[in-house]
Formats: C-alpha cells, structure tokens, sequence
C-alpha cells in the first residue's frame, strides 16, 4: 500500500492510515495496484507546476506572451542572470563588447546539441536574431533595431555589427527573452505556423514530451543536457488550473508542487502560505521588475495641471495598498524604476507621502472646490485587468479620492476591451497600469515615458501621453552610453524629471512569491525566476 | 409520403428548420464578436508587451481581420458550407481538430451529470408524489429548494473540501491523471475518478428542478382516473408508478429537459473552468477572452448542432413515448 504513495500525486509522508483509507476507496484498488511501483518513483522526479492560462504555443521566439512561462525549460538562452542582474554565460562561454560599443562578440559553447540531436552553432544564433527577433518579435524588434549586421565567421563565433550602443542588449539574452530557434527546423519555413511551435526543439534541460491541451504540458530531463553539475526533476509538468480557487485546493492538497503569487488571491497566497509545508520565494522579480501605477491621460484638460497630478498622488496611501492589498509582497514604489534594478534605481527624487490636507489645499488651488454634491470633480477608472489585486487596488483608490473630494467612477472589463479602451480609443481619464520596468530601462520603463513611444493601438506603450523634451533626451542619451555610470546619471536625472510631472503614479513594485511545497528545492536561481530553465530544481524526500 | 412515413417527414421538416435557425444564430454571433471591443491582433499584441503599431498590423493581416466584416461573414459562410471550419491563428491549429478532442470530454460531463441528476430525482420525486405527507418528503422539498439555489461555484467548492482536501478520496481538479499510464479499464476507472466531483456539481445545478418536475407531473398522473382503475384492480404501489404513471408523467419532463440542454452547456462553462476539466466550456471561455473570432464560431456551430440534435433526439423519443404526437 506504501508504494502507492504516487498514484494521485500526493505527499507520500501522509499517514499511513491515510493512506489505507485512500487506497481503499480507489475502486478496484486492485487493478491499479500493478503499476505502483513505477508510479511511486514517477512521483517524486516530477515536478508539477500550475499556470492560471494556458499559452497558445510553447515557444517564445516572436512574442513573449504566456508561453514564456514554460518555454524557458526547453531552451536555454545566450545569458542566464543572477538575483542581482549579473549576466552569466548559459549558451554563451564569454562575450566582449567593444570600447567604442559597436560590436559585440559572442563565444558559444561547443558540447551543446538540440534536443533532436543537430549540434547548435553560431548559424543558429545569427538566423534565430536576424530572421526572428529582429523582424517578428513584438520587443525584439526594437531591442535589436541597432543591429546593422549578425555575422557567424565560425560555428563558435557570433558577432553583432551595431550602428549605435546599445549596451541593454546584453539584458535581453534570456532564454525566453531571445530564444534561440534551431535554423535547421524553422529556415525558409514560414515562422508563425511552424508546427514546431507546439512540439519545441530546444537545446534547455527539459525536452519536450506532450502537450495534453487544456490540461498540462510535460516534459523530461533532457540526458544530454550540457550541464552536468545539476540534477533536475526527471519531470516537469505545467497544469492548466484556469480557477484561482482550484490552485489554491490543489496547493493545499499537493495535488501541485508550486504555482506564483500572481495567480492567486491575495488571502490565498497568505492562508497557503500559513501552512508548515508550503514556502514562498521572491527573490526572482529583478529581471522584469513591475511596477503597479496609476495613469493619468494627460488629453484630458484636467490632468494638465500638476497640482491635479500631485494632489491624487497624495490622496493614495500606498501602505495600504502594499499592507492590505498585496499582503506585503512588495515596496512601495519611489520612482519609476523598481528598486530592483540598483543599476538605475534612485530614491532620491520627488516623493509624494499620503497627506489628504495637502491633496484638499492642492485642489483648492488648482481651482476645483468642493461642489454641492459634495464632489470637486467625477472621473473614470479603468484598472488594470488579470489579477484580483488591481479591482481591490482600484476599489481602494475609490474611496481614498472621494475622501478628498474627487469622485471616481471604477469601471470593469475583460483584458480585449481594457486594452482597446485606454491604448487603442484613448477613451479613458486614468487607468491601471502593471508592467515590467526591466530588465533595463531601454526594454522597461522607457516605453512609458518616452515621447515617440506614444502610438494609440499599441497597448502597454506611453498611454498618459506624455512628451517632455528633457525626459527624452535623458532616455535617448541613457540608451546610447556606454559607460556604466554615465548610464545611471542620464536615468538618475530622468527618474527626478517624471517624478517632478508625475504623469502616472508610481505606487508598488511587486513581488512576484513563488509558492512552493517544500520538498522542492533549487526551483529559482536567476533574476527571472519562474521564467528561468530551473535546470537544478527537483524534489526531495523529508 | 407524409401520411405513410409520419416519423421520417417530421424529422425531414424538423430539420429543415434546424439549419435554418443555425444560419441566423451563426449571424447574430458573427455580428456580435464583431461589436465587442477589441480584436484577435490587439489582445495577442497586447499579452506581448505591446510592440509597435507596424507589429499589430501584421498580425491583423495575418489573422484576416482588416477585411471588412460582411467579407468575411461571406466567406466564412461558404467555408462552412464546405464542412470546413477553418483555422484557429492565435493557436495555429484546425479549428475542427481543436474543438473534436474537446467533446468527448463535455460530452462525457453533462451526459453523467443527467443522468446522475435525473436517476436521483425519479427517486427522490417519485417518493414524494406518492407519501406527499411523508415527512422524508419535506426534507425531499427543502432539498430541491437549496439545490435550486446553490451557486455553481459554492457547491464545487463544499465538494472539493469534503472529497479532496478533507478526504482525499477524490483528485481536485483535472481528466485524468497528468501522463496517464492507464489503458483500457484502468484508465476508465481512473476518469471515472475525476470526473465524479464535477458531474455532481453539474447535477446539483438540475437537480432541485428535476425533483419538482417529476414530482408534480407524477402527482397528477396519480390522480388520473385509470390509476383509480388499477388501484381497484389492486396493482401494488410499484406497479401502478413503473408501467402507468410514469409513462405519462415523463413526457413533460422529457421536454422540458431537452429544452434545457442549451442552459446545461451553458452551465457546464463554469463547472469545467473551476475543475480544468478540458472540455468546450473552457475552450469558449478562452476563445471570448482572445477574441477568436473564427474558433469560437466554430464552437456556436458545434454546440448548435448539438442542442438541435438533442432537441431532435427528444421529439423522437417523445412520439415514441406518446402515440398521439406521431400524427399531430
């Protein structure tokens, strides 16, 4: 009966009355019992992980949507990075960059295969950059717009041929990020509809084994993996559980080794978290870095006044936010660069502490006193769409703004139509905002700020619209440098120049918590966290 | 021929308007998905970081969506007319091949759910149509009363705790065990397993409704006159209900039950999302969520077919019943 401590995936360490109660109620204990064995051991090798959404396709390569939640298991990327952004060679032995910035080398590992055996050589860099990220990828195409040239002199060698710096490159080379095709299965194919798109060939630590839809993908321990000095999971299984309240169950039952914060409740991810077998870990949000803001469009003629801006920023106590909202996964947000990003990040820039007297004297200034209605002015609210923490946030702001005499009308929506509302029509007067500021400001946070960044039907772009000629050249400048420190001047100064405008609110970096069981160990190590290949990561037995 | 083969010639006309009634449906929903704010392109750019509007673009003019809608309706009329569905661009894959693994799966779920749900309430309601004064029957009413009421979600949510979470005689969520080695029996049994805490939910969601109407169609079967004859010709209690009463007392239940299959589906998107079970509820749920215009046609068509098919099914099953409907 012990053996059979795999057949539903469950802690084996239960009691052994438990179990006999459990076995006896599997009908025809006796028929399954055959396969206890091998099942028992498939247990404790397999690693099963809950998403919320199952993704369309299982690779990266054009667009970082939901997929980049599984397809960084299959294929390694050019750099790994550390919990503090420090780059690390994953395909990549050593790389060089030029003094003057304009080229970049790469040299690439030369034991590494595809998972159906084919070598990986530079060709497949310099076709996967040129043919792929370059020209189909939704990022890719204007992180790799200054690259002029890929040349691949030997199948060792890749070199980048720049027409300007553009040092934020080489925090771009994840493998999810920019994922590394094979040229011998996508070359002269069309890209988009490659049926290796659902069945990858990677060169990562897991290959893939099947893809049972709306249910899980599986994959295994790739044996000829480069990387000898980890032993991962012999399997690892991504579920599809669309319900937050079933991850929570599944979590609690076992029936799931780990699952992010993001996924679930806020009271969930507190309550789970209370239980002896269950840990969490934040350590793996530097890459992304996300930021929760709240927008405001600046076409509306009311936002044109700062002391508007301002008094909305005082009127929103942020604490309450982190403390009650986000349960404490996070900080609140100084400026428009997570302090994550120690790079770049700097505190000391105008900050705008939780002062509704201050918010009420501001607003009597701008013009706008109390009305018979008991409101100053009424504006709508669009939040953010996808977790449960950006309605509760909204609802919060709410009431925090009809302290000071503003009326906000929060409105709800599916994803499709928040996005067509504030990015596409503009019909909206302030909006939530989550969005990764990393992993470097040129991939991050400028889009958000930066004039030329403002194109109605692109979503998640500049949608305060906002145009400021210093803020511009401080990014443009802070784009090209070269020089590590000359870099954070130009950020430090346009941190001070948007906090002064404020035109969107900066209010909580969050944190992203893995939660896992913890007989899992080593499942993060790089500054992507759940998004890394977890080449070590597997379970043990306690 | 209409006087010869009366089953056949309703079923002919039956049809007929069937596909008729899928035209227009087909229609409202195209035009429908159309007014919904936000397109395939804009979500699938969106969900990617953004982009630039060069990248929505191209993903617009390969999702076919710059082509104006009544174009489009065309052809995808004529596609369909083909018996093709098309191809599914945000998931790369045939639509028919799409939809086809998930309906076995639904299939599956609503098909135990009734059952379950109407074996229970024949029992339940036969047994307060016959002891109306019975204080079981009280409970019996109170039940169907809470059953009516209960919330999908709510109930999903007691039967997991108690089941799986408490218990652990029953897996969460999911169709079968994640890389299933089961064949034949065992992976039936293994299904089986899965599939008990989800259709009970379903079946709750009926229950309290098919409990009511056996019980009130029964009751006034029971006051019929030739259940007087019977019982004067001293047929026992069972024998009166079995070969009598019951005959007659289905057949509003029949119908109202095949008119309900198009809220049972309905019904079935909630319970398959809470339990990922991997059937068409989940798959419209997504497919609205992306704005798949041409995926979640598809599915409008499917389950179009089936509720006419069901509805179908019922009428034939009702002549068969009632030898008077076969000539009206």
């Amino acid at each position: 009966m012990i053996a059979c401590s795999g057949l539903e995936l469950h802690d084996p360490s239960l009691s052994r009355r438990r179990l006999m109660v459990r076995a006896g109620q599997v009908a025809g204990a006796a028929a399954l019992l055959s396969g206890c064995g091998r099942l028992a051991r498939a247990d404790a090798g397999r690693l099963v992980i809950a998403l919320g959404r199952e993704p369309t396709q299982l690779t990266s390569a054009f667009a970082p949507d939901n997929s980049i939640n599984i397809s960084g298991k299959m294929f390694d990327g050019l750099l790994a990075y550390d919990f503090d952004m420090r780059p690390y060679g994953q395909l990549a032995r050593e790389w060089t960059v030029a003094p003057d910035g304009l080229t970049m080398a790469f040299r690439l590992r030369d034991d590494v295969r595809w998972h159906d055996g084919r070598p990986f050589t530079a060709r497949d860099v310099a076709f996967s950059l040129s043919q792929i990220w370059k020209v189909k990828h939704s990022r890719g195409r204007s992180t790799f717009r200054a690259v002029d040239d890929v040349t691949a002199p030997d199948p060792t060698t890749v070199r980048l041929h720049l027409s300007r710096p553009a040092p934020y490159i080489l925090s771009a080379l994840t493998g999810t990020e920019s994922q590394i095709v094979p040229a011998h299965l996508y070359e002269g194919m069309d890209f988009i509809g490659n049926r290796f798109n659902a069945a990858p060939v990677g060169t990562g630590p897991y290959r893939f084994v099947r893809w049972e839809r709306g249910a899980y993908v599986a994959m295994e321990r790739n044996p000829d993996y480069w990387d000898r000095s980890h032993h991962g999971a012999q399997q690892v299984i991504f579920r599809f559980l669309p319900d937050a309240a079933s991850i929570a169950m599944a979590m609690e039952i076992g029936e799931i080794d780990a699952v992010t914060s993001l996924a679930l409740p806020a009271v969930d991810v507190v309550r789970l978290t209370s239980l002896s077998d269950i840990r969490t870990d934040d350590r793996g949000g530097s890459y992304s870095a996300p930021i929760f803001a709240f927008e405001f469009n600046l076409d509306r003629p009311i936002f044109r006044d700062p002391r508007v801006r301002h008094a909305i920023a005082h009127a929103i106590d942020k604490d309450f936010i982190l403390g009650k909202i986000w349960r404490g996964y996070g900080r609140v947000a100084q400026s428009p660069l997570s302090s994550r990003m120690r790079a770049f990040h700097s505190a000391d820039v105008p900050q705008y502490p939780f002062d509704p007297a201050r918010a009420r004297a501001l607003l009597d200034a701008a013009g706008y006193p109390v009305k018979a209605d008991g409101y100053r002015f009424s504006i709508h609210h669009d939040p953010m769409v996808g977790a449960d923490m950006y309605q509760k946030s909204a609802d919060y702001i709410r009431s925090a703004l009809a302290d000071v005499g503003i009326r906000l009308i929060v409105r709800q929506q599916d994803f499709a139509t928040f996005v067509k509302r504030v990015f596409t029509d503009r019909d909206f007067d302030t909006a939530g905002s989550y969005a990764a500021t990393g992993p470097d400001p040129v991939i991050g946070a400028q889009r958000f700020y930066w004039s030329k960044a403002f194109k109605p039907g692109v979503a998640f772009a500049n949608a305060p619209h906002y145009a400021s000629a210093a803020v511009d050249a401080a990014l443009e400048a802070g784009a090209t440098a070269t020089d590590p420190d000359e870099r954070r001047r130009h950020y430090v100064r346009f941190q001070q120049l948007v906090q002064a405008d404020l035109p969107r609110i900066p209010l909580i970096e969050s944190y992203e918590a893995i939660l896992s069981n913890r007989r899992v160990v080593d499942l993060i190590t790089t500054a992507d966290g759940m998004r890394g290949n977890m080449a070590a990561a597997h379970k043990v037995d306690r | 021929m209409a006087r010869s083969y009366p089953y056949l010639w309703q079923a002919v006309r039956r049809l007929a308007q069937s596909v008729l009634l899928l035209l227009i449906v087909l229609f409202l929903s195209f035009v429908m998905l159309d007014l919904a704010p936000g397109d395939m392109a804009e979500v699938a750019a969106a969900e990617s970081g953004g982009g630039d509007t060069h990248y929505v673009e191209e993903l617009r003019s390969r999702y076919g969506l710059d082509r104006p809608l009544y174009e489009r309706y065309g052809s995808y009329v004529v596609q369909v007319a083909q018996f093709d569905l098309g191809q599914s661009h945000r998931r790369n894959a045939p639509i028919a091949a799409i939809i086809g693994e998930r309906i076995a799966p639904t299939g599956l779920l609503v098909g135990t759910a009734i059952t379950i749900a109407f074996a229970i309430a024949l029992v339940l309601g036969a047994f307060a149509a016959l002891r109306p004064r019975h204080a079981l029957t009280r409970i019996i009413d109170g039940f169907a009363l809470v059953a009516n009421a209960a919330p999908s979600f709510l109930v999903a949510m007691l039967l997991t705790y108690a089941f799986a979470l408490r218990l652990h005689w029953l897996p969460s969520a999911g169709y079968e065990m994640l890389l299933s080695p089961f064949h034949g029996f065992d992976r039936i049994l293994d299904i089986g397993r899965h599939l008990l805490l989800p259709a009970a939910t379903l079946a709750t969601l009926h229950l309290g409704l098919y409990i009511r109407l056996i019980r009130t169609a029964l009751a006034e079967a029971l006051a019929q006159d030739y259940v007087r004859t019977a019982r004067a010709k001293g047929l026992s209690d069972i024998h009166i209900l079995w070969s009598h009463a019951l005959r007659n007392a289905l057949l509003p239940v029949t119908s109202i039950v095949g008119a309900q299959m198009a809220g049972i589906l309905g019904g079935a998107v909630i319970v398959e999302q809470i339990f990922a079970w991997p059937g068409l509820g989940q798959l419209a749920f997504e497919a609205v969520s992306d704005r798949d215009t041409d995926l979640l046609m598809g599915l409008v068509l499917t389950s179009g077919v089936a509720v006419i098919l069901i509805n179908w099914a019922v009428d034939l099953l009702q002549m068969a019943l009632d030898p008077r409907l076969r000539t009206a």
